[in-house]
């Protein structure tokens, strides 16, 4: 009695096992989580790849899986966060806090040009002594380095091979 | 829900620490990266050392598959990137390259010079399952062969089965499953001891 119960059991653990492959049943892994139930999974997969390709009737050596197995039984156990689909509330603050701060950033960039005309072209004025220094900072440097790379490369208009 | 929702079902599983459940995508696509790292893997003894490898650092990295390509193309790509690194680490180049394309239709550039996983005890097992999975394909009636020809080849829905066999869903079902059933009852005398749960499981 109890062996026809647990044939019963089995029989139907297949089916459901037949029908998760083929995606027709949303899968129950912890019922694959017992020996026989990873043997009908493998053993149902090595006839569909079979079936499409000879090429992958390929008996793994024996305990490659339980290598791999054991090995990611050694590994740290993962966890990954946890991605939650942002709220519209939140979604709205966020892009109205988005909105203002580009506003504000553009209005303190922009409010100097608009209150202190003057006093900007004063410094702009004030810092092409700089700009000059900068220019003999750059050709006392091409006289200690050489011509730069770019100038080296010119045309010559007739120039033929040598 | 198709393959790909299966597989991320499995991965969602691994990724919130449940190990068990990517022992399930192993057994699923172990011969498929085999046959991979074949191609690119003189050795069948090495070729088992990099599968081991490849699954390991997919376990490592899953926590940042978030889905955007179907698991297999992820995995895939993986195999080969270890099988690369193996080469370099043993200064084995490739000398030839091809495409090899997988199930999504992705292309890898590759290489196939190298041998398959041809050891005489391999090339003879293979050769057993092969030929035991026909022999059982064969002596199955109509209806179950053909239903479970639709749906490994074609790749057809049990519903679109159902209407092209002129029977219920529920009757689809059944028969892929008898079929699946019935070939497994053959192949347990190929795949002898190795498939003795107490034994490798």
């Amino acid at each position: 009695m109890q062996a026809k119960q647990q044939q019963e059991n089995e029989a139907s653990l297949e089916a459901s096992i037949s029908a998760w492959i083929d995606a027709e049943a949303d899968i129950r892994p912890e019922d694959l989580d017992t020996p026989y139930g990873r043997r009908v999974w493998d053993t149902y997969h090595l006839i569909g790849d079979v079936l499409r390709s000879e090429d992958l009737a390929i008996k793994p050596s024996d305990f490659l899986y339980a290598r791999i197995s054991r090995a990611i039984d050694e590994e740290p156990p993962i966890v990954a966060p946890h991605v939650q689909p942002m709220r519209r509330f939140a979604r709205a603050g966020v892009s109205g806090l988005a909105v203002a701060a580009a506003v504000a950033a553009v209005a303190w960039v922009a409010m100097p040009y608009f209150t202190a005309g003057e006093q900007t072209v004063m410094q702009a004025q004030s810092q092409v002594p700089a700009a000059e220094g900068l220019y003999d900072y750059v050709a006392a440097h091409h006289d200690i380095t050489g011509v730069g790379p770019v100038r080296q490369v010119s045309f010559e208009p007739g120039g033929g091979p040598r | 829900m198709n393959q790909r929702d299966v597989d991320a079902a499995l991965v969602a599983r691994v990724q919130r620490g449940d190990k068990r459940a990517f022992d399930l995508l192993v057994l699923k696509y172990q011969r498929k990266i085999m046959r991979l790292l074949s191609r690119m893997i003189r050795d069948p003894a090495e070729i088992e050392d990099v599968t081991q490898e490849a699954f390991i650092k997919a376990y490592r990295a899953i926590a940042q598959f978030r889905g955007e390509s179907a698991f297999y193309t992820w995995l895939y790509r993986i195999a080969i990137n270890t099988a690369r690194n193996w080469q370099a680490a043993h200064g084995r180049r490739p000398t030839a390259s091809s495409v090899i394309e997988n199930e999504d239709g992705e292309t890898f550039d590759e290489i196939d010079n190298l041998t398959d996983i041809s050891t005489p005890e391999s090339m003879l097992a293979s050769r057993q399952i092969a030929e035991t999975v026909n022999a059982a394909m064969q002596a199955l009636p109509e209806e179950l062969r053909t239903a479970i020809l639709l749906r490994e080849i074609e790749g057809m829905s049990y519903e679109d089965i159902a209407q092209s066999m002129a029977c219920p869903i529920g009757t689809v079902r059944s028969r892929i499953f008898r079929a699946r059933e019935a070939i497994a009852a053959q192949l347990k005398t190929v795949l002898g001891d190795d498939h003795d749960p107490d034994r490798r499981w």
